[in-house]
């Protein structure tokens, strides 16, 4: 189950890095729209995230790095959420830009606002599922690994 | 402790994912930033609009970005015609005489409606600038006037 989950989410993203990349350009723009940040931190995150995601649901698939990835991707889906919600709240009319110009068409609204909701549940699950945050505490849960 | 380095080191990885994807498509190179700052800082940002902003007022004009024939079936009440698809939007002048503060642009398409608001934005110099998903489709269903026939 718990892998099932990293899957998926591992997916998402990987498939939003993927789309993005195919497009820096527009991404960082996609960025800029959500009027959060400075022009140039837009342009410099927009250049930026697609290879974190791509880099995050990678590492979701294939195991590697298996908490880091699932905390990384709980703090990405927390900051969408934000930059949703924040955009939502002052009724700013933007593109999600989520996954590229592929599927670039659909605006933010509350069903993307779900769909972050649903990454930052799995990405908490599948942290929790590897040792959550008794990792913190120390590094016995993860040498003992969880049980499959 | 160890989650977090793990997490940093993705976020270097993804990092040099992007410079690499970036550079080895020779799609965006350092030569071009100044020029997408500049592009970015030219962008404002496009509010929606809710069926109390677009009611008829003073100081409101609602812009119609759809082709020639639409406008002329059915419209907007005293909308003014600037459509999207105009090779030289340039033609399109603020109406002489008329204090705007906000503008409500109407289109087909939600991007080609973002587009024409970014254009207001530039040229008009008119910072409230409000489009909806729907276009005339949402300002009938919001009950909002329109008018028919030829335009004034």
């Amino acid at each position: 189950m718990r892998r099932a989950v990293e899957v998926a989410v591992g997916l998402v993203f990987l498939a939003a890095g993927a789309l993005k990349a195919a497009d820096p350009v527009q991404a960082a723009m996609a960025v800029d729209a959500y009027d959060l940040l400075p022009p140039r931190a837009a342009l410099a995150v927009g250049l930026w995230l697609p290879g974190v995601e791509a880099a995050v649901g990678a590492a979701l698939l294939a195991g590697w790095f298996a908490r880091g990835a699932a905390a990384l991707a709980a703090a990405l889906s927390v900051a969408f959420l934000a930059a949703v919600g924040g955009a939502a709240v002052r009724g700013l009319d933007v593109q999600c830009g989520c996954f590229g110009p592929l599927l670039g068409a659909f605006d933010a609204g509350w069903h993307t606002a779900a769909l972050d909701l649903a990454l930052l549940a799995g990405a908490v699950y599948a942290w929790r599922g590897r040792g959550g945050a008794g990792a913190f505490r120390g590094a016995a849960a993860y040498d003992a690994g969880p049980k499959e | 402790m160890r989650p977090l380095f793990e997490a940093a080191a993705l976020a270097v990885a993804g990092a040099a994912l992007s410079f690499l994807s970036t550079a080895v498509g020779g799609r965006v190179g350092p030569g071009d930033l100044p020029q997408m700052v500049l592009a970015l800082e030219a962008q404002a940002p496009v509010l929606l609009w809710r069926a109390a902003d677009a009611a008829p007022r003073d100081g409101l004009l609602v812009l119609d970005g759809r082709a020639a024939d639409a406008h002329r079936r059915q419209r907007p009440a005293g909308a003014v015609h600037v459509p999207f698809a105009a090779r030289d939007r340039q033609a399109y002048a603020l109406p002489e005489g008329r204090q705007v503060d906000a503008v409500v642009v109407v289109a087909d398409d939600p991007a080609e409606a973002r587009a024409l608001a970014q254009w207001v934005v530039r040229e008009w110099g008119v910072t409230e600038v409000a489009t909806r998903r729907g276009g005339f489709e949402a300002w009938r269903a919001a009950g909002l006037p329109t008018e028919e026939g030829e335009p004034r």
